[in-house]
C-alpha cells in the first residue's frame, strides 16, 4: 500500500488527536487512544479500498475507536470540568484567551449529544458536507440537518 | 437583508471556531517518535502472541495426531479426535478474535456500529454453546474416568490416583470453563446493549 506509520502520524496525527479528545478527558488516556486508533488505521490500510479519501478513512476509524474507548471505560468520567481539562499546573490567568476558547469549544464540542459530536467534529476539521455523510453512513441530506443543528448548539454555547 | 442573502453570508463564527479548533492545541503533547515506536511495538507484539497461539494449537494436533495413531481402543481414539479437533478450533478462534483488532475495515461508522453488535451477538452465542455443552463435557469425563478406572483399580492401584487427578483436572478446567463463559455472557450482553443504544442515538430523528 506505501503507507509509513511515520507519514500516517505526521498527516494525522492531530487530527487524530483532536477527535480523540472529544472523546477521552484525561490526557493519559486520550494518548493510549490516540495510539489504538493509530494501530487499527495502520493495520486496516490492507483492506483499506480507496474509495474514500484516507483522511475520511482515517477520521472514520478515529471516531469508531473514540466510541469504543467509551465503552470500555464507562465506569470512569467521559470528560472533565473545564478547569480539570486545561495544562496542568497552569494557572487559569496565564492561559492565553485563545487556549481557553480551545479549551471551551472542546468542553462544549464533548458535551453535544454522539450524533451531533461526531458531525461538528469533523466539520470542524474542514470536512465537506459529503465527506461527513461518507465517513458517517449518513445520507447528504442528514448530515446536513445534524450539522446545522450542531453549528446552531455551538455557536450559542459559545458566544455565551 | 433577505433570506438569501442571510444563507450567502460566509459562516464567519464557524470560521473562527474550526481555525481555533484546529490550532493543534490537543495535539501539542504528541511525541510522534515515541508514538511510531510504540505502535510498531504493539503490532509486533499482536503477532507475537498470534503466533504463540498457533504454536500451542499444532502442538495440540501434534499430541492429538499422536495418541490417535498410537493407540487403537475407542477411548484413546475419541481423545485423540478432540484433542486435534479443539487445537484447531482454538487456533482458528485466536485468529478470527485478532483480525478484527487488527484490520478495521474499510466501512463507514454505522457500518461498523452494525459490526460491533453482530460481534456481540456472536461472542453470546459462543458462551451459550460453551455453557450447554459443558454438562455433555462433564459426563463425558465421568463415563471416561468410570470406564479407565474399571482397568486399574484391581490391575495397577498405584496408577488409580493418577488417573483420579487427571480427570479431576479435567473436571477443574471444565468448572473454569463454565465460569469464563458466564463472565464472556454478561460483558458481551453489556456490550450488545452499549452498541444498541449507540446505534439508536445514531438513527434518532
Amino acid at each position: 500500500m506505501g503507507y509509513q506509520i511515520d507519514q500516517i502520524i505526521a498527516d494525522y496525527g492531530p487530527l487524530i488527536s483532536r477527535i480523540a479528545a472529544t472523546y477521552e478527558a484525561d490526557p493519559v488516556e486520550q494518548k493510549d487512544l490516540v495510539q489504538e486508533v493509530l494501530l487499527a488505521v495502520w493495520q486496516g490500510l490492507s483492506v483499506f479500498k480507496g474509495e474514500a479519501s484516507l483522511k475520511t478513512y482515517v477520521a472514520r476509524i478515529a471516531h469508531y475507536r473514540g466510541v469504543d474507548h467509551v465503552r470500555r471505560h464507562s465506569n470512569k468520567p467521559k470528560s472533565q470540568p473545564l478547569d480539570d481539562s486545561l495544562v496542568s499546573g497552569a494557572k487559569l490567568e496565564e492561559i492565553a484567551d485563545k487556549n481557553l476558547k480551545l479549551q471551551k469549544l472542546l468542553s462544549e464540542v464533548r458535551q453535544l449529544p454522539l450524533p451531533l459530536r461526531q458531525v461538528a467534529t469533523l466539520a470542524l476539521e474542514g470536512f465537506e458536507a459529503r465527506e461527513i455523510a461518507d465517513s458517517l453512513g449518513l445520507t447528504p441530506n442528514n448530515a446536513a440537518v445534524r450539522l446545522n443543528r450542531a453549528k446552531a448548539t455551538l455557536k450559542e454555547v459559545m458566544s455565551k | 437583508m433577505t433570506q438569501e442573502n442571510q444563507q450567502n453570508k460566509p459562516d464567519l463564527d464557524w470560521q473562527e471556531m474550526s481555525s481555533l479548533w484546529q490550532q493543534d492545541g490537543f495535539a501539542n503533547d504528541l511525541n510522534m517518535d515515541q508514538l511510531a515506536t510504540s505502535i510498531k511495538r504493539k503490532a509486533l507484539q499482536m503477532k507475537m502472541m498470534l503466533a504463540l497461539e498457533w504454536l500451542i494449537s499444532l502442538v495440540g494436533v501434534i499430541v492429538g495426531l499422536l495418541v490417535y495413531l498410537k493407540y487403537d481402543s475407542l477411548f484413546e481414539t475419541a481423545v485423540g479426535i478432540v484433542t486435534i479437533a479443539a487445537s484447531l478450533f482454538m487456533g482458528w478462534f485466536g485468529y478470527k478474535n485478532r483480525r478484527n483488532t487488527w484490520q478495521a475495515k474499510d466501512e463507514t461508522f454505522s457500518a461498523m456500529v452494525d459490526l460491533s453488535i453482530k460481534r456481540a451477538k456472536a461472542a453470546i452465542s459462543y458462551a451459550k454453546m460453551n455453557l450447554y455443552t459443558a454438562p455433555m463435557a462433564i459426563i463425558f469425563v465421568k463415563l471416561a474416568y468410570d470406564h479407565r478406572s474399571k482397568d486399574f483399580d484391581t490391575m495397577a492401584p498405584e496408577k488409580a490416583s493418577n488417573l483420579q487427578m487427571l480427570f479431576g483436572l479435567a473436571m477443574v478446567f471444565i468448572v473454569a470453563a463454565v465460569i469464563w463463559s458466564i463472565w464472556y455472557w454478561v460483558r458481551n450482553k453489556r456490550n450488545l446493549n452499549y452498541w444498541l443504544e449507540i446505534k439508536g442515538q445514531l438513527t434518532e430523528k
